[in-house]
């Protein structure tokens, strides 16, 4: 077992010796690169990304180590927020400690700008974890994985995750950026809560069953012609579109009033498709947005 | 004796199905033999390598399966052996109409005498039967159920779907099973997790005890979707007591528009919560 | 005459309950033989659901002079075979070294251990299929000559040939994988 554990710190003044790391004019920006090997190249990966802000990007290849490259953006410039909304975190300087008039003189003083970043990336026995629970930056994290790795991605806020060509399990949770996946060909669960969520599928896999849930966004859902896929949809206020070769058909009733003057509504429901057989399920679910599930 | 026939014996004694080893003119004969010698020894090497015995296990799916197999076939063959019986004694009537002795008394004496003796004949075996098949139908349950609870604890998302999946074939008798749902219900990190625990609660028996089960997970989800399925599933309940209300409306994170609906559905006549 | 023997009687006779006693004896050396014929996990637990099926279905056909194992490993056969004829083999088929990579229980082996029993899986897969199978049937289920030859249809000195033409033909295998000599 080979266990190892890397932190990167970057310091300003090493980014501006080492011209072969690319940085920006502000140093607004820091970036580094690692190519990560497994413990077993011949096994499959489990990669696991857990980052508070930034963007996840994933892409497999044909190699069999894991090619790791982050870049972390300083959040002291301004910046919008996936809502739109100017967010300019440091206007004002907070100070701890006492405030107003107790608060310590910084004549002739720098300030010095924090330019450390922590990352924890973790290989042990193929299960790669790579961990920032920095709130302060955002990471741009791009990873090149092999085909056969399995996903376990989370990112609470930025600009959400896109998946490329991997073949093993994906799970992704966004809390608010958009999720996109092409090219799924193990079973995927996925989870946004405020943005849309676009996954095209080469194969639908049949061991395991599949979910896309969107709180609030659009679920637009590709598979292909041939599969065979019992789908199950739950969708509150928003309408469905679908081009796929089976009907939907409701399959909740709501149940009537039990007791007199009990009043009878239809809340969502679910409807179900049979696409060739329905040898695994594929489960969709909105709170409110629409969908839009296409086949190829 | 040949070559083959050395290796036969070989095999056979390392097998367990021979009591003797080669015999001391055999080896003589496997000695003056190289080339039978060393097939002689890689037979033994072989043989001898325990680490090849190393035995794979099945999941208890397989087992689960097998005995619901088992349970299928043996009711289907408890109701054709009754149909058998039936039929048999249908045949009988005629022979008897034949033999003059059709007469309404004398009919149901035989009637009585030929379902007396089919009875005590067979309800051995068929009580044997349908004991030996309740036995299973239980064993087969309870296989169930700890399949169930296995897949519900597991690392991956998708397990656990295919586990809450599984449950719905599973009684939810079982309070381990129901504790484990309810579990999932109010923890899981994963919405599609929870809304498919809604599914399966939904097949249950209705009784007060899961309602305020119910509206305690409602009191305490974030996720509209779920509260939304949650709010379906108390329709199939009694009526909400206003402190079940109350309980509801104390969650923060209720959807508004789940909580229009909740008004709607549990409180008509109610203008103020 | 055996207990199974005596079990599949019952069974025959229509106390079909009897079969899981059979199937609590054979179902885990008939999981592993399907593995060691080179199907995956999964498929290999079909075909124990389908070998059993078909006891059931045929248990009429059984006969009280019959071995239990033959008879049982006769419908096995047909099974796996009846799969490889209706699908490409493809999809399905892992190579021992690769199921035995699976899993992590070979980690109180010794180095040396797992080599030589991978160099024995690797010989075994490298070998005619007709040659591992009867190899696979001694070694692996323990049936003896007379049940092989029954389940084979053919003469126990017929059998004895092909068994020592088998071991011959992994010996040599064995010996090139572990490089004893050179092609």
């Amino acid at each position: 077992m080979k266990i190892y554990r890397l932190k990167a710190t970057l310091l300003m003044l090493v980014m501006c010796a080492l011209s072969s790391i690319a940085t920006s004019a502000n140093a607004a920006e820091r970036s580094v690169s690692h190519n990560l090997e497994l413990t077993d190249p011949n096994k499959p990966a489990k990669i696991d990304v857990s980052l508070m802000s930034g963007k996840i990007t994933v892409e497999g290849y044909k190699g069999k180590t894991v090619k790791i490259q982050a870049t972390v953006n300083d959040l002291d410039k301004v910046k919008e927020d996936s809502w739109g909304v100017n967010v300019n975190t440091h206007v004002n300087t907070k100070m701890h400690g006492d405030a107003g008039e107790n608060r310590p003189s910084t004549k002739g003083l720098k300030r010095v700008k924090k330019t450390n970043v922590n990352i924890d990336i973790e290989e042990r026995n193929n299960r790669v974890s790579i961990e920032s629970h920095n709130n302060r930056d955002s990471i741009e994290l791009i990873l090149k994985v092999p085909f056969n790795a399995s996903l376990e991605l989370e990112v609470n806020k930025g600009q959400g995750v896109s998946v490329t060509n991997v073949y093993g399990e994906i799970e992704i949770e966004s809390v608010r950026g958009p999720i996109t996946a092409k090219g799924v060909r193990g079973s995927i669960v996925a989870e946004s809560s405020r943005s849309d969520m676009t996954i095209v599928f080469d194969e639908f896999n049949l061991e395991k069953p599949s979910s896309l849930t969107v709180h609030r966004g659009n679920i637009d859902v590709t598979l292909p012609s041939k599969a065979s896929a019992l789908i199950d949809v739950k969708n509150y206020d928003g309408e469905i579109f679908s081009g796929i070769e089976a009907e939907f058909k409701n399959v909740d009733k709501v149940e009537k009033g039990k007791s007199k003057g009990h009043q009878k509504i239809t809340i969502g429901g679910s409807m179900q498709a049979n696409l060739n057989g329905g040898k695994q399920k594929l489960l969709l679910n909105t709170f409110r947005g629409d969908m839009f599930i296409r086949s190829k | 004796m040949n070559h083959q026939d050395i290796i036969s014996q070989k095999i056979e004694f390392l097998n367990g199905n021979r009591t003797n080893d080669l015999s001391p003119e055999t080896l003589i004969m496997v000695k003056q033999d190289p080339e039978l010698a060393s097939e002689i020894e890689f037979v033994e090497q072989l043989w001898k390598q325990t680490e090849l015995d190393r035995v794979s296990k099945p999941s208890a799916q397989m087992q689960a399966r097998f005995y619901q197999m088992l349970s299928h076939a043996q009711s289907a063959e408890a109701t054709s052996h009754k149909a058998t019986e039936s039929a048999k004694k249908a045949s009988r009537e005629p022979l008897l109409v034949r033999l003059g002795l059709f007469q309404p008394a004398f009919q149901v004496l035989l009637l009585v005498v030929v379902f007396g003796l089919g009875w005590s004949l067979n309800s051995n075996k068929l009580s044997q039967q349908t004991d030996r098949s309740a036995v299973l139908e239980n064993k087969v349950e309870a296989l169930n159920v700890m399949v169930a609870l296995s897949m519900l604890g597991k690392d991956s998302t998708a397990e656990r779907l295919a586990g809450v999946d599984y449950a719905k074939n599973v009684s939810l008798d079982d309070e381990r099973l129901v504790d484990s749902l309810l579990a999932l219900l109010n923890g899981d990190r994963s919405s599609a997790v929870r809304l498919s625990v809604v599914d399966v609660l939904a097949q249950g028996k209705q009784h007060d005890q899961m309602q305020r089960k119910i509206v305690d997970s409602l009191s305490k989800q974030s996720n509209p979707i779920v509260q939304v399925a949650l709010v379906e599933l108390l329709q199939n309940y009694s009526k909400l007591s206003q402190q079940q209300l109350q309980t509801i409306f104390s969650n923060e994170q209720l959807d508004e528009e789940v909580a229009r609906l909740i008004k709607q559905n549990f409180a008509p006549q109610s203008k103020t919560i | 005459m055996t207990d199974e023997t005596s079990l599949m009687l019952k069974v025959k006779d229509g106390q079909i309950g009897h079969l899981s006693d059979l199937f609590e004896a054979n179902h885990l050396p008939l999981y592993n033989f399907y593995l060691r014929s080179g199907l995956n996990r999964a498929l290999a637990e079909d075909l124990v659901q389908e070998t059993f099926m078909r006891v059931l279905a045929y248990r009429s056909t059984y006969k009280a002079e019959s071995s239990f194992k033959a008879w049982f490993y006769r419908i096995a056969r047909n099974v796996v075979a009846d799969h490889f004829r209706k699908l490409s083999n493809k999809e399905h088929h892992e190579s021992f070294e690769e199921q035995h990579m699976e899993g992590s229980d070979s980690l109180t082996d010794s180095l040396e251990q797992q080599d030589q029993r991978n160099d024995f899986e690797k010989a075994l897969s490298a070998i005619p299929a007709e040659h591992r199978e009867i190899i696979i049937l001694s070694r692996f289920q323990q049936l003896n000559y007379a049940d092989i030859a029954e389940m084979l249809n053919c003469n126990i000195n017929t059998l004895k040939t092909r068994m020592r033409a088998a071991i011959s033909n992994l010996k040599s295998e064995y010996r090139l994988i572990t490089g004893e000599v050179t092609p």
